[in-house]
């Protein structure tokens, strides 16, 4: 086990860095350059990209910035005056953060009850009703959910507020709508695992037994049927943490959203290096703890690993690659 | 057993996470909100530091909390730290009387030497503040910004004979400079201060000192800034409103903010404005109204085109300005919204004797529909010198950036040029940031190109296409232009000096130097119990320091 998690953290390094080179090139490759403004010179801009040191060489300046990253320091903003890219990180990621953890708790409780609700209802009209909300939320796109809960719940029926980030009640409709996409993925995966687990021996053999039907959904078939929701997380906290950004900027949330869709327009070369290499190490760090979760929660990976002793049961996928 | 426990483990870390969420981010709402209260956004604020400006709807809170020498308001220029003022005959000098009492926000007194200060922080080549290009028209400004570094700062044209005077020295006559004074990178700065915060100078509200009628009790960078009156303002009975919030978000959530009551003002998207500039009553207790911003928006022509070298021909260029009907494709592109552009020059600028500019020199070169006729003949001629026998030879792109609205004219121009002219367009869609790299470089056929005025003269617009100006990327050059628009402000009469820019401006379209396309109206809508709310093409696009609730 130890093993196994020394070398994910070594393959997750290892991505942070191509990570940074990669994104530290294509930035420079995109047409234009940070300074170039309706109402400056060009004299004004030559003085501007010695003052940011961006007149060194590219490989030097390459340098400079691993350099920078190794001590945590992400560099200053070439848009905002003074700003370091860490203290705008510090200033808006709690918003996001917030935003996205709440979408992410809303859609995991719902979905987890509706999945198991429609597996439990297979074929009558309640299961048809459940899947025709995940149809539905998994085809809109999070910014016409978002638009939509916006003109409905605000504009029209002034029930809730239409943004912000400052009451309870402005969370809302920006929670819901960010949930939604991934409420649904997690109601079908419940659905179709846990219709795939109804069917298994032990069921009857528990039904059998004489046991209640709650205690049989409870301790034997949501048990069986979440693991490959708990696959899915990694990736799934990748789609709400980028969903943000679109909703941060429907609902006037002052999340990183706007700065990092902004710095890439104004070519703010540090902020999109600084935003991303941040991101990166964020989602990195999610899947690292998913899969060592899953190696946790399913004994078989364990064993793969070497972990125990008794190597007899197939390589799971999820750590196949590694092992 | 074992699973049982894993799996309400991973549960309760879930819940414990959600909780921590809770916990943090997003400042509660305050409470105790007075009548008084205005609450406005704006689209960017980068910074507050003055020098650092960069952005021009920082303007709306830069005018808030700090004052200039002057303080605009319209077209009028309002004494500001200055009490009065005196411009020498040749406007090669301008004298400053500050107020005797003349105080920042914390008592402390504000002296000439604050302005001399900052002006020369502004002409710093080493800092490499993008909008030092202002102080050009100063004594020495050019060698010190440009030069090899043997000016120094400490020769700018800034002096203070005492401490309550102010003295400016210019190399060139600039008439139109007492107006621009009120720009934010001219606002004082306290030296000590910047000396003391560094690089994080203006980062915090409490690490800078102001001097407006407002100060900043919280300030979060592009977030939101919260104002209240500052009691050590000279002019502190004017200001009725008890607090300011401006926050910092796109246009399109400030509109629905607006709709739901949470904002006291907002713009209207373009594409939903006609219908709420029609119907009052689409926005209860809302005053909709549109104004002229300022900008003036064309396509750039690359006389220097070494691809399509038909562009540097003058008929060519006539042909496309004649062949464009901009009634028609307002009406489709924008509701006729925008008002047609025949010139140059927006028709608002100031002129003499209460008159605008455009009002006294009146041009028809260009009109509002199309002149194929015209359009068609000239196209002839072009083809003719050029050896085309059929206009389905020529083909002209047009670049843009991704910006909605202006890609709707732009393919509307496309296909009246396709129709009236018979020639091929293409558009070539880039980044904003390209775009502008591009228009410099001269990397284009024809590039769509907007431009904001920076004070209330004619200068403004026409030294954009003065053949030394490395912004005129179409590489327009006409010597008699170069000659007018250069020497126009070594007459001290004003009348003279317009007549100059008028026959400039004449040069200008007559040689097909650009393709006037309109003249911008910005729609947006206010709380109709606030009064005193105020928007105009220059400088703060929103006038509120002086607004009330009734």
């Amino acid at each position: 086990m130890k093993k196994y998690v020394l070398k994910r953290i070594a393959i997750a390094v290892v991505t942070i860095l191509v990570l940074v080179t990669i994104i530290f090139l294509l930035v420079r490759l995109l047409p234009g350059d940070p300074f170039t403004s309706e109402k400056t010179n060009e004299a004004i801009k030559a003085k501007m990209m010695a003052y940011y040191g961006m007149d060194k060489p590219l490989i030097e300046q390459w340098f400079t910035y691993i350099k920078n990253l190794l001590h945590g320091d992400l560099g200053v903003s070439l848009k905002y005056p003074g700003r370091t890219v860490n203290d705008t990180i510090a200033q808006t990621f709690p918003y996001s953060a917030s935003l996205g953890i709440r979408s992410i708790v809303l859609a995991l409780a719902v979905g987890l009850v509706l999945g198991t609700f429609a597996a439990q209802n297979a074929g009558k009209v309640m299961d048809y009703v459940c899947v025709l909300i995940a149809i539905v939320g998994v085809s809109m796109p999070d910014f016409i959910i978002g638009t939509l809960l916006q003109l409905i719940f605000a504009v029209k029926l002034r029930v809730l507020p239409a943004g912000q980030w400052t009451s309870w009640d402005c969370k809302i409709l920006p929670v819901v709508a960010l949930s939604l996409y991934t409420l649904s993925l997690i109601t079908r995966l419940m659905r179709s695992s846990m219709m795939e687990v109804i069917n298994q021996d032990y069921i009857m053999t528990a039904r059998a037994k004489g046991l209640s039907k709650f205690e049989i959904i409870w301790r034997h078939e949501i048990r069986n049927a979440i693991l490959p929701i708990v696959t899915t997380m990694g990736p799934l906290t990748a789609a709400v943490l980028t969903g943000t950004f679109v909703l941060e900027k429907i609902y006037a949330v002052p999340g990183m959203g706007k700065f990092y869709v902004q710095s890439i327009n104004d070519l703010d070369y540090t902020m999109v290096l600084g935003m991303t290499t941040f991101y990166g190490i964020f989602l990195v760090t999610a899947n690292l703890i998913v899969d060592i979760l899953y190696g946790v929660i399913d004994p078989r990976i364990k064993l793969a690993d070497g972990g125990g002793g008794k190597k007899r049961k197939a390589k799971p996928a999820a750590a196949g690659k590694e092992a | 057993m074992k699973m049982k426990k894993l799996t309400s483990l991973l549960l309760a870390l879930i819940m414990v996470l959600a909780l921590v969420a809770c916990g943090g981010g997003g400042g509660e709402s305050e409470g105790g909100e007075s009548a008084q209260d205005l609450h406005i956004s704006i689209t960017a604020l980068p910074t507050i530091d003055p020098q650092q400006f960069n952005s021009a709807s920082s303007y709306v809170v830069m005018k808030g909390i700090m004052e200039g020498l002057v303080r605009t308001k319209g077209n009028d220029v309002n004494p500001g730290v200055a009490e009065s003022w005196e411009i020498a005959e040749d406007n090669m000098k301008m004298t400053f009387h500050l107020r005797e009492d003349a105080c920042w926000s914390d008592g402390s007194p504000l002296t000439a030497n604050d302005f001399v200060y900052a002006f020369r922080r502004l002409a710093d080549p080493e800092k490499g503040f993008s909008y030092s290009w202002v102080l050009y028209e100063i004594k020495n400004a050019g060698d010190i910004l440009y030069g090899d570094g043997s000016v120094g700062v400490e020769e700018l044209g800034v002096y203070a004979p005492d401490d309550h005077t102010f003295v400016i020295e210019f190399d060139t006559p600039a008439p139109y400079y007492l107006g621009f004074l009120d720009m934010p990178c001219f606002y004082p700065v306290k030296q000590e201060l910047v000396e003391q915060y560094g690089d994080e100078y203006a980062l915090a509200a409490d690490k800078m000192l102001t001097n407006g009628p407002f100060v900043a009790t919280e300030y979060l960078v592009d977030q939101s800034v919260t104002m209240v009156p500052n009691e050590n303002y000279w002019d502190r009975e004017s200001i009725k409103l008890d607090k300011c919030v401006v926050d910092i978000m796109e246009s399109e959530a400030a509109f629905a903010l607006l709709e739901t009551g949470e904002l006291d003002f907002a713009n209207i998207p373009v594409a939903v404005a006609p219908a709420y500039l029609a119907d009052n009553s689409m926005l209860p207790d809302c005053t909709v109204e549109s104004y002229m911003s300022g900008a003036v928006d064309w396509f750039c022509i690359n006389w220097a085109s070494e691809t399509n070298p038909i562009l540097g021909n003058k008929d060519f260029r006539l042909a496309l300005n004649y062949a464009l009907d901009r009634e028609e494709y307002i009406k489709i592109a924008t509701n006729g919204l925008y008002a047609e552009g025949t010139r140059f020059v927006l028709p608002a600028v100031a002129g003499t004797g209460g008159k605008t500019y455009c009002e006294l020199y009146p041009m028809d070169v260009y009109k509002t529909t199309a002149e194929t006729d015209k359009a068609t003949e000239h196209l002839q001629a072009a083809m003719t010198a050029m050896g085309i026998s059929d206009p389905s030879q020529i083909t002209i792109k047009l670049k843009i950036s991704d910006d909605a609205t202006a890609a709707l004219i732009v393919e509307n121009c496309q296909d009246q040029w396709q129709r009236n002219l018979g020639i091929n367009v293409q558009i070539e869609k880039v980044t904003y940031k390209a775009m502008l790299a591009d228009r410099v470089a001269g990397d284009f056929d024809l590039i769509y190109a907007g431009w904001m005025p920076d004070y209330d003269d004619p200068y403004t617009y026409l030294s954009y296409f003065v053949s030394t100006n490395s912004q005129n990327g179409g590489k327009f050059a006409n010597e008699r232009y170069d000659e007018l628009v250069n020497t126009a402000n070594t007459y001290p009469d004003a009348e003279t000096r317009l007549k100059m820019y008028a026959e400039a401006e004449q040069i200008l379209l007559e040689e097909g130097g650009l393709v006037p396309l309109q003249v911008r109206q910005v729609p947006y809508a206010y709380k109709s119990n606030l009064k005193g709310f105020g928007r105009f093409y220059l400088g703060s696009e929103i006038d509120w320091y002086n607004c009330y609730f009734e």
